[in-house]
């Protein structure tokens, strides 16, 4: 019944990556300087990573846990440097968080990896589409 | 409820907002938003959301000290 249930997840988050994809570039508000434009989309990156680190968060609330402390505190670690590196970068930070990514799913116990994966192609999905 | 159903329904508004901003056309009768507020809106967003990684490993250090 779990495994049901998250494939249905699986299957949502997939939708959602087709739609973010094909509008993500083409929405920043217009005249902005490059400075403002880089926060513009280092916003938007912000966001997904968040919901990443929310999304394991939340789920160390649940009855029972989908994810251990351990993870919660390993997520929290990797947002925060994530989130530090692209704030005192600007731009240029892309592989190097993309990596990040790929290496934050590895060091993850393979039940809870299944459950991240979706969220980690999602932000993996946006942060491509950034212009750097 | 499940708990995946439970984070499903915690964490999918936040997952459509982050989808439903990707279509947001700017209304021709607002202005646009300045350089200003689209940098403030970014550094209010990076420290609030620090701050929370700060909170979580906090707690969870102190249910390791707390045995």
């Amino acid at each position: 019944m779990i495994r049901k249930r998250l494939n249905v997840t699986v299957l949502v988050m997939m939708l959602m990556v087709p739609l973010v994809n094909t509008s993500c570039a083409n929405n920043p508000p217009p005249n902005l300087s490059p400075a403002a434009l880089t926060a513009w989309n280092n916003t938007r990156v912000q966001g997904v990573l968040d919901l990443i680190r929310n999304t394991v968060d939340d789920g160390t609330k649940t009855v029972p846990p989908l994810f251990s402390g351990a993870t919660d505190v390993k997520v929290a670690t990797w947002h925060k440097s994530a989130l530090t590196v692209i704030h005192a970068t600007g731009n240029g930070w892309k592989p190097v968080v993309l990596t990040s990514l790929d290496e934050l799913a590895k060091d993850l116990p393979p039940s809870e990896q299944d459950r991240l994966v979706p969220y980690i192609r999602l932000a993996k999905t946006i942060i491509s589409e950034v212009k750097q | 409820m499940t708990p995946l159903e439970q984070i499903i329904i915690s964490e999918l508004p936040a997952a459509i907002r982050l989808v439903r901003s990707a279509f947001v056309k700017q209304n021709p009768d607002l202005p646009p938003p300045t350089d200003a507020e689209v940098i403030a809106v970014y550094e209010s967003g990076y420290l609030s959301s620090v701050a929370k990684d700060d909170r979580i490993i906090s707690e969870h250090s102190d249910d390791i000290n707390n045995g």
